[in-house]
C-alpha cells in the first residue's frame, strides 16, 4: 500500500494551444512533373522526329514525342499507325520503365539538398515535402526556380506545382499552373477550374463523365456524392478527396542507396604498379570496411588511375557473385592492372562502387558439396575473365534453329535442336571453301531449309566426307546445284 | 610358410613402389574407366589416369580424338563435375555433345588469347579447382616448369587434364602418353608410356 502512495501521476498539463502549429506541421507538397521524361531516359535529344511508344489496350500508341514530331502533330495518346501518316519518317521507341526509373532516381538524390523527404510514388514525378526549406531557399518561388535549374542540369524539363496536398500539387505540375497553394483552404477554388482528364483516369471514364456534361473538377464537387461514387467508381471519389485534402494520401519515403567513393593521391608520380598497388588496398580495405558495416555487397567497382598530363584510366569490374573481401577485389584488379597499358605516371585513384545489394546468407544445399574456405566456381570465372577479358569465356548452349551456325551461342533454352543425323563435335566459326581435293563423300545426305522468314534463308545439303588422312568432315552445298562445296565441321 | 606367402603379398599390394613387372593390377593410383574395354585392358589400373596429366599425340585432327573422351565427359558430368576447353582449335558443337548424352551445362569453352603468357596460367587455375573434373587442351608448347606445375595442380583435385599435342613432345613427363593413328574403321592407339605400366601396347577401337 506504502508503494502505490508513493507512486503518484500528476495528470499531464494539456497542449498549451499556439495558433500557427497546425500551419507548421501541415506538409507542403512541391511536385516536380517531368513531361518528357521517357524521351529523356532513351536519351533521345536527336533532332530527327522520334516517338516513345507503349502498348496500351492492344495497340501501340505515342507516349511521348520529340519536338521535331510534335512539329508535324504527332501528339501523346495518338495511336503510332495514326502518328506515322502525319509524320512519315517517325521513328518509333519502345518505352524503357526501367531507364525511366533510374532517372527518376537520379533526380532525386540531386534533389535532396532541397529536402529528405522525397516520393516517387506518382509517374513521372517527384514529391518533395518543402514546408520546412521554405524560408532557407527564400520562399516558394525562389525554391520552385532553383529545383527547375537542377533539373535543367541535367537535361530534364520539369513543371512545378506546389500545394498542400500531394495530389493537388501533382495537378497543379501536370496543368502546368505556376501559382503556388499554400493553404488548404484554398485548394477547391484553384483546381476548381482543371479539366477532369487532368486527374489522370482513363479515357473512357472521362468521356462518360464530358457525356454528363462534367468538364472541370469543380463540376464534380458539385454533385452528390454517393451518386457519383454509385456511378462512376469509388476511385474517382478517392482521386478527388485525396486533391482537395479531405482524405490523406500515404507516400513512400524515397531513400538514396549508399555509395562508396573514396580517393588517394600519390605523395610522388609513379609508373610502378608495384607502388600503386598498396595504396589500391588500401582503398579496397576502406571500402571492405564501408559494405561490412553496412551488411552490404558490390556487385562491382571502378578504379580511375589518374594521370597529369592523359585522360585518366578507368578499370570496370564485375563480379558474377556480389562480394564483399578487399582480398578478392584486389586479386581481380592485380589481374587487370598487369595487362594494363598506362598513357603516363598516375598521380592519384578513386574507387567508386557500383551495384550495391543487400547481403545474403549463401544458400547451402544438403547435396551438393560446399567448397569451404576455398573459391567457388563464380570466382574463378570472375579471376578468368579478369585477366582474359570479357569475350574468352563462353558456355556451349543449344538454340531452336535447324541452322547449323545459329544452334550456339547465345540465350539458351533447353529445348534446342536435337538432330537425328549425326553431327560433328567440332563447328568451324565460319564455313570454308572446301580446298581439298583427295576427299571421299559418303553418299548419306541430310537437308537442311530454313530461315526463309528471317533473312538468312539456307538451303544446303549436308554430307560426310573422309579426306586422305583420315579426317571425317562435315561439308555441304547448295541444294540443287553442283556449286563448290564448303567445309563447316569435324567429327573430332 | 603360407604365413610368410600371405606378408609378402600383402608388402606387395600394398607398396606401389616394388616393381612387379607387367601387372597392371598392381599399380593403386586412382583411375577412371575410359569406357572403352579394350583401351582399359591395356591401361594400367584399367583406365584414364586421375589427378595426372595426359598427353594425345594426334597427327591430324578430326579422326576420332574427341570421341575416344566421349564416356569419360558423360561420367564427369554425371558426377557434377565441371568440364573445361582450354584454346580448343575449333568451337566445341553444343547440338554434337548433346547427342552423344554429355550434360553441356557443366561444360565451359575458354578462349585464350595470348598462348604464351595465359594458356598456362588459365589450365593450373582450372585444375586446382575442386569442381573441376576435367581439362581438356591444346597447347602448342609447355616450359617445364609450367608442365610441372600442371602435374601438382591436377594431383591436389584429382581433376584430369587431357592434352592433345601434333606430334612432337610438348612435355615428357605425362602420367600416360598416347599416339593415335587411323586404322581401318576405326582408331589405333599406341600407348607410347604409361605410368605404372608398359608402353608399346596397341589398341583398336571402332569408333
Amino acid at each position: 500500500m506504502a508503494l502505490a502512495r508513493a507512486y503518484h501521476f500528476p495528470s499531464l498539463p494539456a497542449e498549451p494551444p499556439c495558433e500557427d502549429s497546425a500551419a507548421v506541421a501541415a506538409p507542403l507538397w512541391l511536385a516536380l512533373h517531368f513531361p518528357a521524361l521517357a524521351l529523356e531516359a532513351l536519351g533521345a535529344a536527336a533532332p530527327e522526329p522520334l516517338a516513345v511508344t507503349d502498348a496500351a489496350g492492344g495497340r501501340l500508341r505515342v507516349h511521348g514525342a520529340s519536338a521535331a514530331a510534335a512539329a508535324q502533330g504527332v501528339v501523346p495518346g495518338m495511336v503510332l499507325a495514326e502518328a506515322q501518316a502525319l509524320c512519315p519518317k517517325l521513328a518509333p521507341v519502345n518505352r524503357d520503365p526501367e531507364a525511366e526509373r533510374r532517372a527518376l532516381s537520379r533526380l532525386a538524390e540531386r534533389c535532396l539538398r532541397f529536402t529528405p523527404w522525397i516520393s516517387l510514388d506518382f509517374p513521372a514525378t517527384l514529391q518533395l515535402e518543402v514546408r520546412g526549406s521554405l524560408r532557407l531557399f527564400g520562399g516558394a518561388e525562389a525554391l520552385a526556380e532553383k529545383v527547375r535549374q537542377a533539373c535543367a542540369a541535367d537535361g530534364h524539363a520539369v513543371q512545378c506545382g506546389l500545394a498542400p496536398t500531394p495530389a493537388a500539387a501533382w495537378l497543379l505540375a501536370r496543368a502546368g499552373c505556376p501559382a503556388p497553394v499554400l493553404e488548404a483552404g484554398a485548394l477547391r477554388s484553384v483546381l476548381g477550374d482543371l479539366p477532369i482528364a487532368a486527374l489522370g483516369i482513363d479515357d473512357k471514364l472521362t468521356g462518360r463523365l464530358a457525356r454528363a456534361g462534367l468538364r472541370v473538377l469543380r463540376d464534380l464537387w458539385r454533385m452528390p456524392r454517393d451518386g457519383l461514387a454509385r456511378r462512376y467508381g469509388r476511385d474517382l471519389l478517392r482521386r478527388l478527396d485525396e486533391a482537395a485534402g479531405s482524405r490523406p494520401q500515404p507516400l513512400r519515403q524515397f531513400h538514396a542507396p549508399p555509395r562508396f567513393r573514396a580517393e588517394r593521391e600519390l605523395a610522388m608520380e609513379t609508373e610502378d604498379l608495384t607502388r600503386v598497388f598498396p595504396l589500391v588496398e588500401a582503398l579496397l580495405a576502406e571500402f571492405e570496411a564501408f559494405l561490412r558495416s553496412r551488411d552490404a555487397v558490390a556487385a562491382g567497382l571502378e578504379l580511375e588511375l589518374r594521370h597529369a598530363r592523359a585522360a585518366p584510366t578507368r578499370v570496370c569490374l564485375g563480379l558474377r557473385r556480389a562480394g564483399r573481401e578487399a582480398g578478392q577485389f584486389a586479386a581481380l584488379l592485380r589481374e587487370r592492372l598487369d595487362r594494363l597499358a598506362l598513357p603516363g605516371p598516375v598521380r592519384g585513384m578513386l574507387l567508386r562502387s557500383a551495384g550495391l545489394q543487400p547481403f545474403t546468407l549463401p544458400r547451402t544445399d544438403l547435396f551438393t558439396p560446399e567448397t569451404a574456405g576455398g573459391e567457388g566456381w563464380d570466382e574463378l570465372l570472375d579471376r578468368l575473365q579478369a585477366r582474359l577479358g570479357p569475350q574468352a569465356l563462353r558456355q556451349p548452349v543449344l538454340r531452336a534453329d535447324h541452322r547449323p551456325e545459329r544452334t550456339e551461342s547465345g540465350n539458351a533454352s533447353r529445348s534446342g535442336e536435337t538432330a537425328r543425323s549425326p553431327r560433328p563435335l567440332w563447328l568451324l566459326p565460319r564455313p570454308r571453301l572446301l580446298s581439298r581435293r583427295d576427299i571421299r563423300i559418303l553418299p548419306e545426305c541430310e537437308r537442311i531449309e530454313t530461315g526463309w522468314w528471317d533473312g538468312g534463308p539456307v538451303r544446303r545439303d549436308y554430307h560426310v566426307a573422309v579426306d586422305g588422312a583420315g579426317a571425317r568432315l562435315w561439308i555441304y552445298r547448295d541444294t540443287g546445284t553442283a556449286g563448290p562445296w564448303h567445309w563447316h565441321g569435324l567429327f573430332g | 610358410m603360407a604365413g610368410k606367402t600371405d606378408a609378402l603379398a600383402d608388402l606387395l599390394e600394398r607398396d606401389p613402389r616394388v616393381w612387379r613387372g607387367r601387372r597392371p593390377e598392381s599399380w593403386r593410383a586412382p583411375v577412371i574407366p575410359s569406357g572403352h574395354a579394350a583401351l582399359d585392358a591395356v591401361l594400367p589400373g584399367g583406365g584414364w589416369p586421375a589427378g595426372a596429366l595426359t598427353e594425345i599425340v594426334a597427327p591430324v585432327q578430326g579422326i576420332g580424338e574427341l570421341r575416344l573422351l566421349l564416356p569419360l565427359m558423360r561420367r564427369i558430368a554425371g558426377d557434377g563435375r565441371r568440364l573445361v576447353w582450354v584454346a580448343p582449335p575449333f568451337e566445341p558443337y553444343a547440338p554434337a555433345l548433346v547427342q552423344a548424352g554429355v550434360e553441356i551445362g557443366r561444360m565451359l569453352v575458354v578462349a585464350v588469347a595470348d598462348r604464351r603468357r595465359d594458356l598456362g596460367w588459365a589450365m593450373e587455375l582450372l585444375l586446382r579447382h575442386p569442381e573441376t573434373g576435367l581439362v581438356l587442351a591444346w597447347p602448342r608448347t609447355l616450359p617445364p616448369a609450367v608442365w610441372r606445375r600442371l602435374q601438382v595442380a591436377a594431383a591436389e583435385s584429382g581433376a584430369l587434364g587431357m592434352l592433345f599435342s601434333a606430334g612432337a613432345a610438348c612435355g615428357t613427363t605425362a602420367a600416360l602418353r598416347l599416339n593415335l593413328g587411323i586404322c581401318e574403321g576405326g582408331l589405333e592407339l599406341r600407348i607410347l608410356k604409361a605410368r605404372g605400366g608398359f608402353g608399346g601396347a596397341r589398341v583398336r577401337l571402332m569408333l
